[in-house]
Order: C-alpha cells, then sequence, then structure tokens
C-alpha cells in the first residue's frame, strides 16, 4: 500500500516537472499576454502594461509591452508626433521591437531631425473599421502633434461595418478571448494548449467569391466609406492632424516566378477614391512591394517558422512601411 | 476519422474501455468492427457499403474455394471484382480524361468520381486473402464478423499496413484484449508516430506546398531544401501514421508488422524497397512479382518482370503520368542495381557503404519530385530549377531544417545503438517506462511538446489520397 502511494506521488512528480519544463519552453515559443479593456477606449483592448510576450510560432520576437499595455519599448515623455493605429500587423509581436514599422519610423524621423516620438497603439483585431470609430478617443488620449497613420490590409469590408464605424456602433471586442480563468490565460502553457484547442477544434469560415462586385452595391460602399473618412477628416482637423492611410496588400507568388498583389481591385479603386474625395493621404504599398520583390526577391509577409508570403508582415515589410511613411511625412513637412 | 482528431481520440479513448470492459471475446470483436465502420464511415457513411460488399466478396469466395479447392472461376470473380471496384472509382477519371485529350474531346460532361479514403488498402487485404485462399496458403474464414474486421480493423484500414490474412486471422482466435504494458507501449508508439506526423510532416507541408506551387518564384537553394524537405515529410507523414497505426493496434492487445526500417539509410534501391512501406512491397513481391516469374525465367524477364511490377506499383498510389514516371525510374533503378550487383558483389567498406547510402538517398529524393509535383510541367520546372542554378526567393524554413537535424541525429543514434547481429542498422523508437519517475516525465514532456508543436491547420496524410 505503502510503495503504490510512492508510485503515484513520483508519477505525479514527473507529470509536475514536466509540465513547469512546458510552462517555460511556451514562456518563449507562445506567450500573448491577455488583453485588458482601454478604460479611455483609444482602442478596444490593450495588452497587460509592462508584460513579457514572446512568440516563436510565426517568427521569433520577445519584447516588454510599455506601462500602457502597447508594444513600444517606452511611453515616450515628449510629445506624439505621429500616432500609428492598426492591427496585429501594426502591433507587430512577430518581430523584434526595434524593426517594426512604428520603431523604424521614428529612427528615420530621429535621424532627419524631426521632433517628437511615433507612438503605436496597434493592438491584434482592430481592424481598419474599429480604428476608426476609435479615432475621436485615441486623439483625446495621445494628442498626436503631426499625423495619425492607420494601417488596413484590406481594402475590402462590409459596408454595415463601415456605418458601424461611423456611428461608432461597433461591438467591443472581448476581454479575453479564453473562458479560462484570468490566472490560467497569462500561464504560458495553457496559453498554448488553448490556442491549439481554438485551432483544432475550428470550423473554416465560408468564403464569399468577392472577385466581382456589381456597380450598385460597389457605389454604395465607395459612398458608405467617403462618409466614414470625411467624418474622419473632421476630428483629424478639430485634433490639429493630419491622416495617412496606408494599404499593405499580400503578394501571390505566379508561375513564372513573378509576383502580383492579392488585391480587389474594385473595392481598392473605391477606397481610393473615398480617400482622395475626403482629402485624406492614401498609400497604397502595392508598388513598393512588387518592386521590392523584383529587384531582390524581398517578400514584404511571411516567416522562416511559417510559409512564404503568408501572415504578418516580416521585418523586410515593415522596413518598406517605415520607409514609405517617411518619405510621406518628409514631403508634407517639406511643403508646410 | 484522422488519427490526429479529437473524434478519434474520443472513439479511441470508448474502443479501448470497451475492450477492457467487455467480458467476451465475441462481444469484444463486435465492438471494434463497430468501432472500425464508425471510424470509417466519419468520412463518408455511403463508402461503409462498399468496403462492406467487398468483404462479402472475398469472403465467400474464400468459401467457394474451400468447397472447390484450386477453383479458377471464384478466384477470377474474386479478384476481378476487388480489382473492378478499384478501377472504376481511382482510374476511371484518369482514363476519361486522357482518353478525351488524346481525342480532343471535352471531358466537361464526364462522371466525376469520389474516390473512397484507402481503398487501395483494403482492396489490396481482400485481394490478398482470395489469392492467398486459392493457394490454400490461409486457413478460411466461417466467421464473416471476424472476416470483416480483417478488412476494416481501424487502425490500419486506411493507410496501412497491409495486413495478410494469415497474418491477422489467428489473432483473432485468440484471447486479445488490452494490458497495462500493451496499452503503455502502444502509447509510446503512437506518440512518436504524432510527433513525426503533427508536429514535423505537417509544419513542412506549407513550405513544401509554395515551393511545388511556383518553384519559379524561390531560389535553386529553396528549391533544392523543399525536395530535401518532401522527402522527409512523406517518410514523416507515412511513417508516422504507421507508427500511430501499430501503436493503436498494441494497445488494442493486436500485432500489426513494421511499415518502416530506416529507409533512408538504405545503400542500394533493392534495399530500399526493403525498407519502405515494407508491407506494400511485400505485398507486391508475393502477388505480382513472383506470380510473373520473379527471377526464375531468365535475365531479360526478370528485368522486365521488376518493370511491370514497379510500374504497377506506382499506378496503385495514383492515376496519373507522375506516378507511372516515379515507379518506372525504380523500375529501372532496380534492375541497374540487379545488373550492377551481379557484375560486382558488393565488398563491405566503410567509404563504399556511405558513398553508395548517399547516391541512394539522392535518386530517392529526385524520384520524389515527378511523385509530387503532380504534373509533367511542374516536375520539369522544379528539375530546372534545381540543376540550372538561379536566383529566387531564399527561404531556409526552420521546421524543414529543425527536421533533417532531427533525422539526421536520431539515425546516427541507430547506426551507434541499434545494429542486429549481422550489423543491419534497424529504426525502433525508444520506449520510455510509464511508472518509473524518468519514464514517466519524459512521456509526460513529449506528449506536451507534441500537443504544443502540432500543425492544427488542415493537413490529411498523405497515403489517405492513395
Amino acid at each position: 500500500m505503502h510503495s503504490r502511494w510512492i508510485r503515484i506521488l513520483k508519477v505525479l512528480g514527473a507529470v509536475f516537472l514536466a509540465l513547469a519544463v512546458l510552462d517555460l519552453f511556451c514562456a518563449w515559443y507562445y506567450n500573448p499576454t491577455s488583453y485588458l479593456r482601454d478604460p479611455d477606449r483609444a482602442t478596444d483592448l490593450i495588452r497587460q502594461p509592462e508584460a513579457f510576450t514572446s512568440r516563436a510560432t510565426e517568427g521569433f520576437a520577445s519584447m516588454r509591452m510599455d506601462a500602457q499595455g502597447y508594444n513600444n519599448a517606452a511611453v515616450p515623455d515628449e510629445d506624439i508626433f505621429v500616432l500609428m493605429m492598426g492591427s496585429s500587423h501594426t502591433e507587430a509581436l512577430n518581430v523584434p521591437q526595434d524593426q517594426n514599422a512604428s520603431a523604424q519610423l521614428q529612427a528615420l524621423l530621429s535621424e532627419a531631425g524631426y521632433p517628437g516620438a511615433v507612438y503605436n497603439i496597434g493592438i491584434s483585431s482592430h481592424t481598419f473599421a474599429r480604428n476608426a470609430a476609435n479615432l475621436p478617443r485615441a486623439l483625446d488620449k495621445f494628442q498626436p502633434t503631426g499625423y495619425v497613420v492607420v494601417e488596413t490590409a484590406d481594402v475590402l469590408m462590409f459596408t454595415a461595418a463601415v456605418h458601424a464605424a461611423r456611428d461608432d456602433g461597433m461591438e467591443l471586442l472581448p476581454e479575453t478571448d479564453s473562458p479560462l480563468p484570468a490566472w490560467l490565460t497569462n500561464r504560458p502553457l495553457a496559453a498554448t494548449l488553448y490556442r491549439q484547442w481554438g485551432n483544432l477544434t475550428s470550423e473554416e469560415e465560408e468564403q464569399i467569391d468577392t472577385s466581382y462586385i456589381p456597380p450598385d452595391i460597389l457605389h454604395r460602399y465607395q459612398q458608405a466609406l467617403t462618409e466614414l473618412f470625411l467624418q474622419m477628416r473632421t476630428e483629424a482637423d478639430a485634433a490639429g492632424v493630419e491622416l495617412i492611410f496606408y494599404y499593405h496588400p499580400h503578394l501571390a507568388l505566379t508561375g513564372d516566378g513573378g509576383a502580383e498583389t492579392m488585391t480587389q481591385r474594385q473595392c481598392l479603386g473605391a477606397f481610393s477614391a473615398a480617400c482622395q474625395e475626403a482629402g485624406i493621404t492614401f498609400l497604397d504599398l502595392s508598388d513598393i512591394f512588387l518592386q521590392a520583390y523584383e529587384a531582390g526577391f524581398t517578400l514584404p509577409h511571411g516567416f522562416v517558422n511559417t510559409s512564404p508570403g503568408t501572415g504578418h508582415l516580416n521585418a523586410d515589410g515593415h522596413a518598406m512601411i517605415a520607409r514609405a511613411l517617411f518619405k510621406t511625412i518628409a514631403e508634407k513637412e517639406a511643403a508646410k | 476519422m484522422s488519427f490526429v482528431s479529437v473524434a478519434f481520440f474520443v472513439l479511441f479513448a470508448l474502443t479501448l474501455t470497451t475492450q477492457w470492459l467487455l467480458p467476451s471475446r465475441r462481444l469484444r470483436q463486435l465492438a471494434l468492427l463497430a468501432a472500425s465502420y464508425v471510424f470509417y464511415g466519419w468520412w463518408d457513411w455511403r463508402f461503409c457499403f462498399l468496403m462492406l460488399f467487398l468483404t462479402a466478396v472475398a469472403f465467400f469466395t474464400g468459401l467457394r474455394l474451400e468447397k472447390k479447392p484450386g477453383s479458377r472461376p471464384a478466384l477470377a470473380l474474386g479478384v476481378t471484382v476487388p480489382l473492378a471496384v478499384l478501377f472504376f472509382f481511382k482510374y476511371m477519371g484518369f482514363f476519361v480524361d486522357s482518353f478525351c485529350a488524346l481525342f480532343g474531346l471535352n471531358p466537361a460532361g464526364a462522371l466525376r468520381i469520389l474516390l473512397p479514403v484507402g481503398i487501395s488498402f483494403y482492396t489490396f487485404q481482400s485481394l490478398s486473402y482470395t489469392i492467398d485462399a486459392y493457394r490454400g496458403k490461409v486457413a478460411i474464414s466461417h466467421d464473416f464478423c471476424k472476416f470483416a474486421l480483417y478488412i476494416a480493423f481501424f487502425p490500419q484500414l486506411v493507410a496501412g499496413p497491409i495486413v495478410k490474412a494469415a497474418d491477422f486471422l489467428p489473432q483473432l482466435e485468440e484471447d486479445r484484449r488490452p494490458t497495462g504494458a500493451g496499452v503503455a507501449q502502444g502509447m509510446n508508439l503512437f506518440l512518436w508516430g504524432m510527433l513525426k506526423k503533427a508536429v514535423f510532416a505537417d509544419q513542412i507541408s506549407p513550405f513544401v506546398d509554395s515551393v511545388f506551387a511556383t518553384p519559379a518564384a524561390f531560389s535553386s537553394g529553396t528549391v533544392a531544401l523543399a525536395v530535401l524537405a518532401y522527402a522527409i515529410q512523406i517518410y514523416f507523414d507515412f511513417s508516422g501514421y504507421s507508427d500511430m497505426a501499430i501503436g493503436c493496434a498494441i494497445c488494442l492487445g493486436y500485432d500489426l508488422m513494421k511499415n518502416f526500417d530506416l529507409p533512408y539509410l538504405s545503400r542500394n534501391v533493392s534495399e530500399f524497397w526493403k525498407r519502405w512501406h515494407i508491407s506494400l512491397s511485400t505485398w507486391l513481391m508475393e502477388y505480382l512479382y513472383i506470380p510473373l516469374g520473379g527471377n526464375r525465367k531468365g535475365r531479360a524477364r526478370t528485368y522486365l518482370n521488376l518493370m511491370i511490377t514497379m510500374l504497377l506499383g506506382g499506378l496503385w498510389h495514383g492515376a496519373g503520368i507522375n506516378f507511372i514516371l516515379w515507379g518506372g525510374f525504380h523500375g529501372l533503378a532496380l534492375c541497374a542495381h540487379k545488373a550492377w550487383a551481379r557484375k560486382f558483389p558488393a565488398k563491405p567498406c566503410f567509404f563504399r557503404t556511405a558513398a553508395a547510402t548517399l547516391c541512394t538517398f539522392v535518386f530517392v529524393c529526385l524520384c520524389w519530385i515527378p511523385f509530387r509535383a503532380q504534373t509533367f510541367s511542374q516536375t520539369r520546372a522544379v528539375l530546372q530549377k534545381l540543376f540550372c542554378w538561379s536566383g529566387g526567393v531564399v527561404f531556409p524554413h526552420t521546421w524543414s531544417i529543425a527536421a533533417i537535424v532531427l533525422l539526421v541525429l536520431a539515425t546516427l543514434y541507430c547506426v551507434f545503438r541499434n545494429r542486429d547481429a549481422q550489423g543491419r542498422v534497424h529504426g525502433d523508437a525508444p520506449v520510455f517506462r510509464l511508472g518509473s519517475f524518468w519514464g514517466t516525465f519524459a512521456f509526460a514532456l513529449l506528449a506536451g511538446f507534441v500537443l504544443v508543436l502540432m500543425y492544427t491547420g488542415d493537413n490529411p496524410f498523405i497515403y489517405f489520397q492513395f
């Protein structure tokens, strides 16, 4: 009886030791840190302030979030010159902190002698529409002095989402994407296993064919975008800043060794036209990406531990965006 | 139902429990049969009837052959029906398309037939029973339930190992049930298989898919890495499945034959086929090569028989010119090796063995190109990129590199530790002793790593399509 208990204890001890080793491994492999609600709602969510985060599931990077829960080396003491809003691409947890677009833009601007900081408030799942809805609160909270840059990886949105953004009627993102208790979501092993479980049991979403959009629907879409952009422009003007939207398409490799952008051309046209109508600078990175591919087979998305050209922006993609934004801002500043 | 799915784990846990609890052998076998049909029907329940039909054909052919030993009509029926079914489901589309292409017809109106998962495997099992029954090499089964279980036994149903009736039916006469030691051993093997399949093979897959889809876009070095990665992917995918199948069977108290034995350590192509997909190569040898005359009818016939066997072996993998090409290359290499070995008998020497192993590996890797590429133009594009060194996207895929390192380390371990009395190297996965502290620790750690690192996208086993 006694020896049986000892054996059970031994087995339990071995399992606990294995779990501890795995937890340590996951602290490096996938350690997302949980979300909190942003009390000022500049973004729906923030990460745990000062939390360490790491991931090797897509790219290899680890970093500490700043005191406000965003991916920056620190909350700047000086004025914010450029406020970067965007999704997980802008949040950039897949690349080292000094290689994301915001940090690289900061370096370029500082080198050129521009005062003020670039501050990144990109958060995963914050689509263009969501950032548009949050814009007035973000302006209020961070009070940028120069520019607000809003990223989009997609120029095709549901018209209803555009209207919801305009009316600030978007449903808030849930604080945590896991029903596990909060203390468990901060355990790297539990978070990783939960992510694996979610992926394993998730069902593929039905794909809607968007290769062609009828003119009347496209017209309504462009109208909705224009209304939203005009409203955003008014908010930006009131805060004394200029808006820059940029679009970074994924590249698809072609059979002849070339590359093309995966873009819904009609929607890109509508998005671009709406920006023009609202007087907002729109930066389409398609040509820059294609030129970089032709010059040196550089792909802006994808990591060596996933597959080429897919997923999030890599360090090369961030560098291209930073350079394009710097050029745009420098031109605007020179024109002032 | 895939081995790497929540549904499978639920089904397996239920099956294991029933096998443990049910008191009579008959009930256990019925439960196992039911589980096997649920497993198969999970894809498409209609194909259960197809499997049942083929089972019935083989079963009644066996009974007929028992009544009339050596009856050629019974044999003809027992062989023709499964082959006709296989042809209809697997090759009809290919031949219709080829016919249309030849005569410039539009194949759009042709019937598109859904390929039942694993049809090649259970068809071959039913054929082996019929032929062995004709040869009097197997005891005729009089119990339909047991025979149906032989055909449908779920661990090996959809991707092998291809089990011969003479090896499996006798097990059904014994009082087989799960034991603690068996479950521990089976779980170990299952886990190693899952590591190979769900972690490495599946993580490599997206990279290989990208490169083979647009080889012209990638640098020659990256294409070479993708070719090497595919060699590892298909090995890990298929041998991983076999390990999982054998592990499941051991848990349930049954034994299946070993299907892989370090194939990339082969010193020549003949040896490769004794180490790769052993159950298929044994089947082809026993039921095709030897009946054709094997090496008993002169040199020219031997080469012809080898070519026929390998071309049909290629075609077994799928209806397509690429598979025929793959089989043809292997057939030619087997003929060349036979001729070479006749003229220059092997002399054991370390450097010669190393060079021969490397050459065999490179040859096998090159043969995988048409196998994976699926079209002739894609094969040409990959070969062009490989041999005309040129630039493109450079992509040092970390999972592929990690798999190469792992394979090299595991191979070195086996070379130094797993040699038999004749110096032949074998690849057996280490078994952790559950119950001991370090054994449990290593098992739990490995299980954790598999769960954490496994690819969770949709990636079916490569051999399911065959």
